[in-house]
């Protein structure tokens, strides 16, 4: 399978800033690829370096095959970029906006358009001021999926939205995904969950992991093991075990890594007095709250200890 | 071509009231501008000239308000498209560069350059100007509004994001230029050279062109020029790349450029002994002087000195010789050189302070320098020996009309169109299209007797008057495309030429004269005695 999206070591500074840190990533053609983490993580940054609104301070990235950084002219007639924060030619109606848009695209689809605009139920006559957001954002999802483009770029698509347009525009654009490929960012991992084939976590500016779906829950287990009796942790654990707590005779972590009996057996070698050790396979909000929890202690620990692992004075 | 119209028809669509504005603003002053000829007879420069005042205020209002509306119609239809920021719509859309910036330029081809060009010529056509040759000067004047005013506004455009930012921008520029020449101006002597400077460069878009000079607007081709290169550069930097900040920077440096080209435009024309050198070269040998000048007093030229004031004032009385019919000559630059017997010597700067235009009439002129009193001391105890080395430009007459003292418009070839009388001043109120016209002698037959007392005399009038330039450019930047020149036939305060009366219909003649050469001439005066205090 081709890629449409690929980068190398994107990295992104504003001034002392690191918004971006060696990002590499991997987008499949086809893919709904869902790039997620807390605000300010460098998600919008990360979307308009790949739309070529931006230029990377170190590395790079291809987007059809395409260096990001000649991104411009024909090549938007195959990319649908929809953004929450995008400024839209206000005075137009939605008419105007559609009749203009039109003859830039070769392979704009008239009959889609209407179909879009009936879907929407879009108010052609009004200007796209008057609209309101929700509207304003459907608009722009018509002007940017009626030339079926090869690759839809959305960032932050439906923050702000009711459900029922969110699930409209969602609707929409799983329609498209047979033919192109899809990345959008989120902070809201419940609205992904249900649609994304692939996944991305960027935290802090660095992408803490990029895999597909299937697999990212496939590794990742909530375990709870009972002992006959209360134990301290074993003093070092496995790096691939997140959020170690021990409550009486409970111990519980969340596996990054599962593999099977691999991983039980692991289990059982630290802990030969369990007395039952439970799996559970885990949604994908617990595995973002895990691996939140885990950077920020993580960087807590950093910030309080010295370099060899003591307590800053 | 497709992307370029579309983007240019929904541009016309959007700013169709811009559009109208503007050319209701330049309608207006097509409709205004000739009532500055086509009025009834006025007292000029009269206290109470209120018609004339009022029409000038309109005038350069009206222009004010064109200038504006370009402003206006730049930023909207280049932040239509903005090139500052990261949430542009049009951003991610299939824009190519090249075809936008055509769109834009095809905009205000249409709106801008279009109106222009149609309502000069309309002017021209009602000033009585209007001919085939005039196109090529209206073309240079465009060229000269592009590179003064369009770019620099368009390329401002395209660094800031939207009219608001360019507003306070181009705020912040009036200012800083305002506030850098007043500086200079207050604390140093380059401050002059700034004042022309702007006015070369900015000229006055107000439609002035009244003065008459030698090659006084030379620079505006080379600072359009300028101007075109460094913001045609910001354009294309914007458009292609959108490189704001190095953009910005550019346009910051700008300033810098052009005080660079200023101190060397200023040293150029300031820069004494090396400016003669250049300009007037010296005569080869056994060649002639078109003028001789000896030391002589004559009719009311005296030697004089401003004795107990320092520094102290000497004025020269020069006899002037030599000239052949239809030949004129200036002496626009000269320095004074004075040496002792022991050897000491001082000279003057060169200036050009007080330039003389001599014709074959003429007798007599008088050379003015200061001195400050220490060296004046030292030299009068013994004979000096004194030069006056003149930068003299020689002149020759081309040709030459005659006309009646107007009492309404009339046409003279090759100047222009002039009218008149103005009541009670012996002034002829001439334009011509797009320049000053070329460098002329006007002079006039007066009378002896009293004008009829049916028509208004101007008395105590001397006939003849220098107007015009040499070496022009094609056009003068501005607005409008007449350039007005006022022949004015000053008071005979010596009674010279013996003529008191002016009267309508009394023969002109303008004598047209063209550049013939650039000369050094000496004066040598041996054994002067300064007098003493």
């Amino acid at each position: 399978m081709s890629t449409t999206i690929q980068t190398h070591d994107l990295s992104m500074r504003y001034g002392q800033t690191e918004a971006l840190h060696e990002i590499n990533l991997t987008v499949p053609e086809g893919a709904i690829y869902a790039l997620v983490g807390p605000n300010g993580a460098g998600k919008t940054t990360m979307i308009k370096l790949l739309m070529n609104i931006l230029r990377p301070t170190v590395g790079g990235a291809e987007a059809l095959g395409v260096d990001t950084q000649r991104l411009a002219g024909e090549v938007f007639n195959r990319i649908g970029y929809v953004s929450e924060n995008q400024e839209m030619p206000d005075a137009m109606t939605v008419e105007a906006l559609m009749d203009f848009m039109r003859p830039f695209y070769p392979r704009w689809d008239r009959e889609l358009e209407r179909q879009l605009v009936r879907q929407f139920d879009l108010p052609m006559k009004r200007k796209l001021k008057h609209l309101s957001r929700g509207m304003r954002m459907k608009a722009a999802f018509a002007s940017s999926l009626a030339y079926r483009p090869e690759l839809i770029v959305l960032d932050e698509p439906f923050t702000g939205l009711d459900p029922l347009v969110r699930d409209e525009l969602i609707e929409s654009l799983l329609e498209r995904a047979p033919e192109t490929t899809i990345f959008l960012s989120s902070h809201d991992l419940a609205e992904i969950e249900s649609f994304a084939s692939h996944v991305g976590y960027l935290e802090d500016g660095r992408m803490l992991f990029s895999e597909e779906m299937t697999v990212l829950a496939g590794r990742f287990r909530e375990v709870t093991i009972t002992l006959s009796a209360p134990a301290p942790l074993p003093p070092k654990l496995p790096s691939a075990w997140l959020l170690a707590e021990t409550v009486d005779c409970v111990v519980r972590f969340v596996h990054s890594e599962y593999w099977g009996e691999a991983s039980e057996r692991e289990v059982a070698d630290l802990f030969p007095g369990a007395r039952d050790v439970e799996w559970e396979s885990m949604p994908l909000r617990s595995i973002f709250l895990a691996i939140a929890k885990t950077g920020r202690t993580q960087n807590h620990a950093a910030q309080t200890t010295a370099g060899d692992g003591r307590p800053k004075a | 071509m497709k992307q370029i119209l579309h983007i240019f028809r929904k541009d016309t669509r959007r700013f169709w009231l811009e559009i109208l504005l503007s050319l209701a603003i330049m309608t207006a002053l097509v409709c205004v501008y000739p009532l500055q000829w086509s009025g009834p007879p006025v007292t000029v420069w009269a206290s109470d000239n209120a018609r004339n005042i009022e029409l000038e205020v309109l005038v350069r209002g009206l222009v004010a308000l064109v200038m504006a509306s370009w402003a206006i119609l730049i930023a909207r239809v280049i932040h239509a498209e903005s090139l500052v920021g990261e949430r542009q719509f049009w951003l991610t859309r299939p824009y190519e560069w090249k075809k936008l910036l055509a769109a834009k330029l095809l905009f205000l081809l249409m709106f801008l350059y279009l109106p222009l060009l149609a309502a000069q010529y309309v002017l021209l056509a009602e000033a009585g100007l209007a001919s085939f040759a005039s196109l090529s000067g209206l073309f240079f004047n465009l060229f000269l509004i592009t590179g003064i005013i369009v770019l620099p506004l368009i390329a401002i455009a395209t660094v800031t994001a939207n009219f608001f930012a360019m507003a306070i921008t181009l705020f912040g520029v009036v200012l800083a230029l305002f506030g850098a020449i007043v500086a200079l101006f207050i604390h140093t002597e380059f401050g002059n050279t700034a004042w022309a400077l702007m006015f070369l460069a900015i000229g006055d878009p107000f439609s002035s062109r009244q003065a008459a000079t030698i090659g006084s607007h030379h620079a505006q081709p080379w600072i359009a020029l300028l101007l075109l290169t460094i913001c045609g550069a910001v354009v294309m930097l914007q458009y292609s790349l959108r490189r704001t900040r190095v953009s910005r920077a550019i346009l910051l440096a700008l300033p810098v450029v052009l005080g660079v080209a200023a101190v060397v435009a200023h040293q150029r024309t300031l820069s004494g002994q090396a400016l003669m050198d250049r300009m007037y070269p010296a005569l080869a040998a056994g060649n002639m002087a078109p003028v001789q000048f000896s030391f002589a007093p004559i009719e009311n030229h005296t030697f004089y000195v401003s004795r107990g004031e320092n520094p102290v004032g000497i004025t020269l009385p020069i006899r002037v010789s030599g000239i052949a019919d239809g030949v004129a000559v200036f002496a626009e630059n000269e320095r004074v050189t004075i040496e002792a017997v022991d050897g000491y010597s001082w000279s003057t700067e060169v200036t050009d302070y007080n330039p003389q235009r001599l014709g074959a009439a003429n007798r007599g002129m008088r050379v003015g320098f200061f001195m400050p009193h220490t060296i004046y001391d030292r030299f009068k105890s013994s004979p000096v020996t004194l030069r006056v080395t003149f930068g003299i430009t020689q002149l020759q007459a081309t040709g030459s009309e005659h006309i009646a003292m107007p009492t309404h418009d009339v046409a003279v070839p090759g100047f222009g169109v002039c009218g008149g009388p103005y009541v009670g001043y012996g002034l002829i109120k001439c334009r011509s299209a797009l320049r000053k016209p070329p460098l002329t002698y006007v002079s006039a037959d007066w009378s002896s007797t009293p004008c009829p007392a049916s028509q208004t005399a101007m008395e105590e009038v001397r006939g003849e008057f220098w107007v015009g330039e040499i070496g022009r450019n094609a056009a003068e930047f501005g607005v409008s495309p007449i350039a007005f020149s006022g022949v004015t036939f000053m008071p005979d305060l010596n009674n010279a030429t013996g003529g008191k009366y002016l009267c309508p219909g009394a023969p002109i003649t303008f004598t047209q004269y063209r550049l013939a050469g650039r000369m050094q001439t000496s004066l040598v005066v041996a054994n002067l005695q300064l007098p003493e205090d």
